[in-house]
């Protein structure tokens, strides 16, 4: 069952949902995104798959479970 | 650039038409904030391109899954709307555990600031020499008409 939550409130480990439906599992949590004000990133950077899912800083994302 | 690459159309691409030739070699994606600049993409093909340069776009789902399409729609995209000239791969991954070995040799070299790995984002530039050699990496919000990009080109052209 997923749950929304604040960009501040997700750590590492946990899953997201990406807006094009790809799962990613948080591996890192980079506080900056390119040369954009006020966005930030969540990258999955494991065996599995490499994928980034940048979003704004105190948005709400989907998370599907915690890590 | 000695690799095998097969083209958005599924052929391969052959290696004669990218050698002796400087690329610009670009992660695209049809649904990033940054897909406008196809345009400015498109008019260094139109000002450089010839017998000694050309872009390489290479279509990647990594980031937001902003490039979901078929070959097919991505090929359609780029000709309609932004009238793409210069050829594109098939989507690959330029990142993770499935780089493409392209990607590989590009991500090794470091930005102006020093900085190599990962491609930040959609739209990330690398210029090979026509010798086969990484000579510029440029970050994605770095637009095509930028003089750093416009500069390394000439100069690479140059020598």
């Amino acid at each position: 069952m997923s749950e929304q939550l604040k960009t501040s409130e997700v750590k590492v480990g946990d899953k997201l949902l990406s807006k094009d439906g790809t799962e990613l599992t948080v591996t890192r949590i980079d506080p900056t995104f390119l040369t954009f004000d006020g966005m930030m990133a969540f990258v999955e950077d494991s065996d599995q798959q490499w994928f980034k899912m940048p979003a704004k800083i105190d948005s709400e994302v989907t998370v599907l479970s915690r890590g | 650039m000695d690799f095998d690459l097969t083209g958005i159309d599924g052929q391969p691409i052959d290696p004669k038409s990218l050698q002796g030739k400087a690329v610009l070699v670009v992660n695209v994606a049809s649904k990033c904030g940054l897909t406008p600049q196809y345009e400015g993409l498109e008019a260094l093909q139109k000002k450089y391109g010839s017998e000694r340069f050309t872009v390489l776009g290479v279509p990647a789902n990594q980031f937001a899954g902003q490039e979901p399409g078929t070959p097919e729609e991505i090929q359609q995209f780029c000709s309609t709307k932004y009238g793409v000239s210069f050829p594109l791969t098939e989507k690959l991954e330029v990142n993770g555990p499935r780089q493409h070995p392209l990607y590989k040799q590009l991500t090794a070299f470091a930005d102006a600031d020093g900085k190599a790995g990962e491609v930040e984002w959609n739209f990330e530039k690398f210029l090979v020499s026509p010798a086969g050699d990484v000579v510029a990496r440029f970050r994605p919000t770095v637009a095509p008409d930028d003089q750093q990009v416009t500069g390394a080109i000439e100069k690479v052209l140059s020598a």
